[in-house]
């Protein structure tokens, strides 16, 4: 093999000897090339070191409630979604304008349907409020699931070239 | 079908559970995945409150994507994506007002017990271990955020380079290069200490 020191194309292959993960063929070689080749064999060496040294870092133990804090957010998340959506600043604002409109062709909308087949008795509408709130709940939680996910991927860069999926 | 194809594809069957409303595999998913991503984002942030807030966060943004998951390839990479995320994120908000102390407040339980033989390590040779410990902290935390990720991904997690280059969306050549690179700063740094 040629000498891996003096070919950058190869430098990392001292990475990959001291984490074990040389294939057997390329180890083989390696190894009859560190035989014969002191500067190699110095980084080999060298590199092993830093692989020793770390191992020295063992991680902190998982603390002990980190489970039933996960699970508390969960449970905040869950019930804060609704009303949370709807506090939002970013869109309560147009959500809030656009509400009138909804309710309003909505009983437009009940009132003409009712209409249609027979002449209703104006007592026959529901009250606006009823009508147009159940329908706005639903979207909202809907807008709101999507916009999380949206916030999440963009985060993550998905969004920004849209060729990647979660992966 | 190897152990760790098995492996993989429990991942995927407990979150596609998780998507179809089953609490008890996100249970399960914890279990399996809690213990690499603290100590991951341990390592990465080396400070034990804002590690455990941010592993709080990947299961949290977990388990909010449940409803658009698709098992399009490991569920470890997608997790330690997130990870990684979330971490440099913090890094980068926290360079402008980076003050020594997260360095010095060594992390409570941190570094293995030294254990020489059946006695009792002396009193010389616990100094010397946690001496050893702080420079390896320091020199990890000299790294740049992405040079760390891989590095600790690459060491810690025994992960490929395929599988690194896909957690920080790049290509292999460049993690290759990356961790080149990292492993030459701590060279420089540790190398004597051996
Ligand atoms: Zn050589």
């Amino acid at each position: 093999m040629d000498c891996p020191a003096h070919d950058s194309g190869k430098s990392g292959i001292f990475v990959s000897y001291a984490a074990g993960t040389l294939s057997g063929v390329e180890l083989e070689a390696l190894e009859r090339h560190l035989e014969v080749c002191a500067e190699c064999r110095r980084e080999a060496a060298a590199q092993r070191e830093v692989w020793a040294a770390l191992d020295v870092w063992t991680p902190a133990p998982v603390p002990p409630d980190f489970d039933s804090r996960l699970y508390e957010r969960i449970a905040a998340e869950g019930s804060r979604r609704w009303w949370h959506f709807a506090l939002r600043p970013e869109f309560s604002f147009r959500f809030r304008a656009a509400a009138p409109v909804a309710a309003a062709c909505l009983t437009l909308l009940v009132a003409l349907l009712l209409r249609a087949p027979q002449a209703p008795r104006p007592a026959a509408l529901p009250p606006a409020a009823a009508v147009s709130t159940a329908p706005v709940k639903i979207d909202a939680d809907q807008v709101e699931r999507s916009l999380d996910d949206i916030e999440m991927l963009k985060q993550m860069g998905f969004a920004a070239d849209g060729s990647d999926s979660p992966s | 079908m190897t152990a760790a194809a098995a492996y993989l594809e429990r991942d995927a069957e407990l979150m596609l559970r998780v998507r179809d409303g089953d609490e008890t595999s996100f249970a399960l998913l914890l279990e399996r995945h809690r213990r690499p991503v603290i100590h991951f984002l341990s390592r990465m942030v080396q400070n034990p409150a804002v590690s455990e807030e941010l592993a709080q966060e990947v299961f949290l943004r977990v388990y909010k994507a449940r409803a658009t998951y698709e098992p399009t390839a490991k569920f470890t990479t997608w997790l330690f994506r997130i990870a990684t995320h979330l971490a440099i994120n913090w890094l980068r908000d926290r360079r402008n007002e980076k003050s020594e102390d997260s360095l010095d407040r060594s992390a409570a339980g941190e570094g293995a017990p030294i254990q020489i033989a059946d006695r009792a390590p002396t009193k010389e040779q616990e100094m010397l271990y946690q001496a050893r410990l702080a420079e390896v902290r320091r020199a990890i935390d000299a790294l740049p955020a992405k040079q760390r990720a891989a590095v600790l991904m690459h060491k810690y997690h025994e992960m490929g380079y395929a599988q690194i280059a896909r957690t920080l969306n790049c290509s292999e050549s460049a993690v290759k290069s990356l961790l080149f690179r990292a492993y030459e700063t701590l060279r420089a740094r540790l190398v004597h200490m051996a």
